[in-house]
């Protein structure tokens, strides 16, 4: 993980809405659930520079991962993500 | 349209030190500012024609293999509404619970992409009781609402001689060498020194008192304390990145907060960090000014600091 390589862009925050209310419709969650959005830069090998991670809030919380920016994430790979295992 | 950030102030301190009085003045002083509140006890707050919203302090552990922390969920999704207000306010004050850790109300703000593009974390004001504060002194949710303070506010001070309040602030600065320590009577303060403060502004990395910085480790009481580094010379960014990297990883925990200005080999600028546990976020700043001498410079606050060989270990980055 660079911690000095400089931030990738910000992603717009009206697609950061987007996407948690694509997660929260298909996973059907209440409103008392919260969800985070992360971009992050991805320290595994071979991985993607950037990758965006989804945190739906409950006990434990569960994440979910793609592989692009959060500008790239579109309502298919949302919905590839949540049908994978959370992790 | 109103397009910038909305800043914050999480408000924070030790139960019956005075957090409510200071809430209850930063809504009725005439300071020009709308003030939007997220409390944990509604009913004490003064709430005509002021945003005051109730909150249950919902602590979700997140790890999404880079980072893990613990973050405020609740304040996810409150403050998503609150932004469909934003033209109500300009500014947000979050207080805490009184034995409540500050990390993960501030650590919020660092990993959600909705809250970081709409909000900055202006300051952590903690509220201290001059006259009890060392009953519960040894408690680890004192020493956590004083290593995050960016503003404290030693409050009741007419009820202690100033020689204890001498000692008290001496204690606290050896905990956490970065805060900025007001005395107060009923949190009597003037609104500039507890609303933009700009204490997360990387602009203003690190401004401390010159007389802390450099010296011999200081004896310390406490099981949270500070210390400093500063070396001359560059570091190799490669190898900066590494020690970092692992640093954190491996004492996140035990950093509660981190801040720095460092010479990076064959930049012109100076870059600059802070960091709250394993969360980091650093930038180029300004061009070093050709009078300036080139250095580097950090405090770091937390437990167990002597144990990480944090001194020598920078060293080894240097060119």
């Amino acid at each position: 993980m660079n911690l000095f390589e400089r931030r990738s862009t910000a992603p717009p925050v009206e697609h950061i809405q987007h996407i948690k209310q694509w997660v929260n419709d298909l996973l059907s969650l209440g409103d008392d659930v919260p969800v985070s959005i992360s971009q992050l830069r991805c320290h595994e090998p071979d991985c993607p520079p950037v990758e965006t991670v989804i945190s739906v809030m409950t006990q434990p919380t569960q994440t979910y991962k793609i592989h692009r920016s959060a500008a790239e994430v579109n309502y298919d790979a949302v919905a590839a993500a949540l049908s994978s295992s959370a992790q | 349209m109103v397009s910038s950030a909305v800043p914050v102030t999480v408000l924070t301190g030790y139960l019956g030190a005075g957090k409510t009085t200071l809430l209850n003045q930063i809504l009725t002083h005439e300071h020009g500012k709308k003030v939007a509140v997220i409390v944990n006890e509604f009913g004490e707050v003064g709430i005509d024609n002021q945003l005051v919203i109730d909150a249950d302090e919902e602590i979700f552990e997140m790890n999404n293999g880079c980072i893990c922390c613990t973050v405020r969920g609740d304040l996810i999704r409150i403050i998503g509404n609150l932004m469909r207000r934003r033209d109500q306010f300009d500014h947000l004050v979050i207080e805490t619970t009184g034995l409540a850790d500050p990390a993960p109300v501030i650590q919020t703000f660092f990993v959600d992409e909705e809250i970081q593009a709409q909000l900055d974390l202006d300051a952590v004001v903690t509220v201290v009781d001059a006259q009890h504060v060392e009953a519960h002194w040894d408690s680890e949710e004192v020493q956590e609402q004083i290593a995050f303070a960016d503003v404290i506010l030693l409050n009741k001070t007419d009820l202690v001689e100033p020689d204890k309040l001498k000692e008290l602030e001496q204690k606290m600065r050896a905990m956490n060498a970065l805060v900025k320590i007001h005395h107060t009577q009923h949190c009597e303060i003037g609104m500039d020194s507890v609303l933009g403060v700009k204490a997360f502004d990387l602009k203003r990395a690190l401004e401390i008192d010159p007389e802390f910085l450099g010296e011999d480790a200081h004896e310390h009481d406490d099981s949270v304390y500070s210390r400093s580094i500063v070396e001359a010379g560059a570091v190799n960014l490669d190898k900066l990145n590494t020690w970092m990297t692992n640093l954190l990883e491996t004492h996140g925990p035990n950093i509660f907060r981190m801040k720095g200005i460092l010479n990076v080999e064959n930049e012109d600028q100076r870059f600059v960090f802070q960091g709250v546990h394993m969360i980091f976020d650093g930038a180029p700043d300004r061009n070093w000014k050709p009078t300036e001498t080139r250095k580097n410079e950090m405090v770091f606050i937390g437990r167990d600091l002597d144990e990480m060989n944090l001194q020598d270990s920078f060293k080894a980055c240097l060119v």
